[in-house]
């Protein structure tokens, strides 16, 4: 069966920056799926860490700015539109309580799950990859099947 | 059963709206499309949708802004490996503190 595989930001941005204990663990994961996408605002939230973490070395940012430019054109990106902000606020709505459902996780669960949605019809299903524990939770919440890296 | 013929890949506007029904089956079945011609003239194309055609739909309903244009196995990361993904803690860190 064809699966899509959902890339949490945390995960790209990972890879951008090259982090040794992950690296080869998300490629081997990648290769088994048909396909692969995330979210729009992954790209921000991927800029922010990598400023984050090489905020005293340009050198090392521009490497991992140019990997996350070349990963973002290896995926398929994802809309952050109303319908997409609309069902994240049903997810808070029914989530903030509970497992206590962050507001961008919220945006990344929404949209796995229009897409998932639309997926269906032709019998695909889609997986996901996250590095955030609570993420992955949220995810377990709503039914997805995935992995924690 | 619509009234085309194996072979043929047009029928008249008029014939479609007799035959909608059969015509769109014969699509499905065949896999092939059909141009509706009106006087003689091409106008319109039924064409079936393919397993394939996920990834259109998907646009086509605007879930997708943007669609790879490399493959990963063509992906090369430069620069030197990290001990740590500090990247990753703080996008973490920043969902929770959001």
């Amino acid at each position: 069966m064809k699966r899509f595989l959902y890339l949490d930001s945390s995960i790209i941005a990972s890879l951008a920056v090259r982090d040794s204990e992950r690296e080869k663990k998300i490629f081997k994961s990648i290769e088994t799926y048909e396909h692969t996408g995330s979210s729009e605002i992954s790209v921000v939230e991927c800029q922010s860490g990598i400023s984050f973490q090489y905020a005293k070395d340009s050198e090392l940012r521009l490497y991992a700015e140019q990997n996350l430019n070349r990963i973002i054109a290896s995926l398929s990106l994802y809309s952050v539109n109303s319908l997409v902000l609309g069902h994240a606020r049903s997810l808070v709505k029914q989530y903030r309580s509970t497992i206590g459902l962050r507001t961008l996780d919220s945006i990344h669960l929404s949209t796995a799950n229009l897409v998932q949605q639309s997926l269906k019809e032709d019998g695909l299903t889609m997986e996901y990859l996250t590095g955030d524990k609570r993420q992955h939770e949220a995810f377990t919440a709503e039914g997805f099947l995935g992995y924690l890296l | 059963m619509a009234r085309m013929k194996k072979s043929q890949n047009s029928i008249g506007i008029k014939e479609l709206k007799d035959q909608a029904s059969s015509i769109v089956q014969l699509v499905r079945d065949t896999g092939k499309s059909v141009i509706i011609t009106k006087n003689n003239l091409a106008i319109a194309r039924i064409e079936p949708l393919r397993k394939t055609d996920y990834l259109q739909r998907l646009l086509d309903l605007g879930f997708i802004s943007t669609t790879p244009t490399q493959k990963w196995n063509e992906l090369v990361l430069e620069g030197p490996v990290s001990e740590s993904s500090l990247a990753m803690q703080a996008i973490i860190d920043e969902r929770e503190s959001g």
